[in-house]
């Protein structure tokens, strides 16, 4: 698919997702003072959004491209998603163990000695120094136990 | 006069002056840095005050907020590298200015006329925003919705090239707001089963994720080692830096365009969505085209110079006083402000004037106070801040994901929030990546309540006539403007088109 076309889709995804419930919620005013129901801004601009992503998807030209992926940017994207699977995994670390300070410091490490390729000595000092700022502001200072 | 007596009691003390002076170091430090801007130290700060008392708590936002924006300028200058979106204009003359050997000269005006645009906005918010007030409480639902519906328009007409693609984003902010509480019949909306989202998506922790963490993923993905490699080697250059003051002869020329631009800056900081970015932009372009010498501007002109850094700071008066009298945000900034003071128990509006007198007040000399402290403290250390700014983007991305998972859990003690604030790191990324802009789909999450509540309100006072809408003169004028805004861009290119086709 070229362009805005996954956009458009996604969009009308959202879209659908929201009027379709909507009509259950209740569109017109059940009560005295006529006040519509609990449906009725959710359906309208879901409508509008669901128009905006098909006029978008028709708009896609074929030639139409968002950028070229060249081996920096590929090697870039490659960091990016490393990078996001880092954090998943230090919430997942964090949810499972529950010990935060173990898991942003392995995040600090993996980001820095793996996704950066800084040398042990200045990821773990750097990291030790990060996260020890962060337990006296947030833990001593602020009483923030970061429990899950 | 028992308010204003009430409000410098509150703000000068110790506690707020050092709360105070520690947001204006902070955003000294984030503003000079490229890569984090003023929003996303405010968005990843904003957490952590709420642990603070609201004069503490603003005192530091604040001071943040004035200083991240001045200190743009300095990377701007020494490094051709705007240090936030709004020193973009700083970078066209300071630059040349510094390998002019002017360095010094040029980081002191960025310094004394960045406060001096900030003082003309602040004083035009003192004079104007009390009459505006009293004014705004003739408003009704009806005007209300027109408000929000007026700075969603324009956060979409001014945000990005694509009209189309700001009205998606836009209209998906307005929906995402409706997850929760039905905010008039108290109906569950979208929650999924799920007790977190009873109280709906929260707002600050998207504002994390979209300019925080989302930037930082887009910083990686757009990372050019070159263009990182000659800038390294610019750094090394350490050019001399001269004299820090302008002369008397250099004050009294940049005297008149400088107090144009900060009460033009001043005006578009007023308007809904129009932040210091485009300010400077049109500010720097219009002294240029009235300028006695405009073949100076781009190539190291002391007058373009000033008139940038005061077009900056300019916008900061404004976009407070449509935030704070009529509850519409003048710029992202100020829209996570309202969701501070939101936060604190405080509307923004007439109301505020009303029962929060002594807090406004608060703000205004607080707002005077950080340009006086970012002015001292920007002079004093001019040199030393030129030749701090070796910090590799690395370590800014670490530390700034860090602290996106910090400040996020820390708003309400809650992982579901930094759940929030990762999905919409992953929008923001993909949005900004396919040139989607995320200021339609922010505004649209903090307006979608107020857009919402203010229809059905209306609608109940016509008993379900529309004609409501159109029967009251304000709302009528705002729509009318709305309709403007939306439609002008399209007039303005078919009549361009029309006059290339006469001319072919």
């Amino acid at each position: 698919m070229k362009g805005n076309k996954i956009p458009a889709l996604l969009f009308l995804g959202l879209g659908l997702f929201f009027v379709i419930p909507s009509f259950s919620m209740g569109l017109l005013s059940t009560t005295s003072d006529k006040v519509p129901g609990a449906g009725f801004f959710p359906l309208l601009m879901g409508l509008v959004l669901v128009v905006c992503s098909i006029i978008l998807y028709c708009r896609v030209k074929e030639t139409e491209k968002y950028f070229e992926l060249n081996e920096e940017k590929k090697k870039n994207f490659l960091i990016t998603l490393a990078a996001l699977m880092t954090i998943i995994l230090t919430l997942i670390l964090w949810k499972t163990l529950k010990i935060f300070y173990f898991a942003i410091f392995v995040e600090c490490i993996v980001f820095n000695r793996f996704l950066f390729n800084r040398p042990w000595r200045f990821s773990i000092i750097f990291t030790t120094v990060l996260v020890g700022l962060v337990y006296l502001g947030f833990t001593v200072g602020l009483s923030i136990n970061f429990v899950v | 006069m028992v308010e204003l007596q009430t409000a410098i009691a509150n703000t000068l003390t110790p506690s707020v002056l050092l709360f105070l002076l520690l947001g204006v170091i902070v955003g000294t430090i984030i503003g000079a840095l490229p890569g984090l801007s003023a929003t996303m130290g405010i968005a990843i700060l904003t957490p952590v005050t709420f642990w603070f008392a609201p004069e503490n708590g603003f005192a530091m936002l604040i001071g943040l907020w004035n200083a991240a924006i001045f200190a743009g300028g300095i990377s701007a200058i020494v490094l051709n590298t705007p240090g936030t979106p709004a020193s973009i204009t700083q970078s066209f003359d300071g630059y040349p200015l510094y390998k002019q050997g002017k360095g010094g000269l040029a980081l002191g005006i960025n310094v004394i006329y960045s406060a001096i645009g900030g003082f003309i906005s602040i004083l035009c918010l003192i004079i104007f925003a009390f009459p505006i007030a009293r004014f705004t409480v003739k408003f009704g639902p009806t005007e209300y919705f027109s408000l929000a519906l007026l700075g969603l328009t324009m956060m979409i007409t001014v945000s990005g090239k694509d009209i189309l693609k700001g009205l998606l984003m836009g209209f998906s902010g307005l929906l995402i707001s409706t997850i929760g509480l039905d905010p008039i019949l108290s109906v569950k909306r979208y929650t999924l089963g799920k007790t977190d989202l009873l109280s709906g998506v929260s707002f600050i922790p998207v504002m994390i994720g979209m300019f925080g963490l989302g930037e930082v993923f887009y910083q990686m993905f757009s990372r050019d080692r070159q263009q990182e490699a000659l800038e390294a080697d610019m750094k090394k250059q350490n050019l001399s830096l001269g004299r820090i003051f302008p002369n008397k002869h250099e004050f009294k020329q940049l005297a008149k365009p400088t107090l144009f631009a900060s009460l033009v800056a001043t005006l578009i900081g007023a308007v809904p969505a129009a932040g210091a970015d485009i300010s400077t932009i049109i500010c720097w372009g219009n002294a240029k085209k009235i300028s006695k010498h405009p073949e100076e501007y781009g190539k190291g002109s002391l007058e373009g110079l000033a008139v940038s850094s005061c077009a900056n700071n300019g916008v900061l008066g404004g976009a407070l006083m449509t935030m704070l009298t009529l509850g519409i945000p003048g710029d992202a900034v100020t829209a996570i402000l309202i969701g501070s003071l939101m936060m604190y128990g405080m509307q923004p509006g007439s109301q505020m004037f009303e029962k929060n007198k002594p807090f406004v007040l608060s703000i205004m000399i607080l707002m005077v106070l950080a340009n006086i402290i970012f002015l001292v403290l920007g002079l004093a250390t001019v040199k030393v801040t030129a030749k701090g700014l070796n910090v590799k983007p690395e370590s800014v991305w670490v530390t700034v994901s860090a602290l996106c998972i910090v400040g996020s859990f820390a708003l309400n003690n809650s992982f579901f929030d930094v759940i929030i604030m990762l999905i919409a790191a992953i929008v923001g990324f993909f949005a900004k990546t396919a040139d989607f802009p995320p200021g339609p789909l922010i505004l649209g999450l903090l307006l979608g309540g107020m857009l919402e509540s203010n229809l059905r309100r209306a609608l109940a006072l016509s008993q379900g006539k529309v004609a409501i809408f159109f029967t009251r003169p304000i709302t009528l004028g705002l729509l009318i403007i709305i309709l403007f805004t939306v439609f002008y861009p399209f007039i303005k290119k078919a009549m361009i088109n029309k006059k290339r086709s006469k001319i072919s």
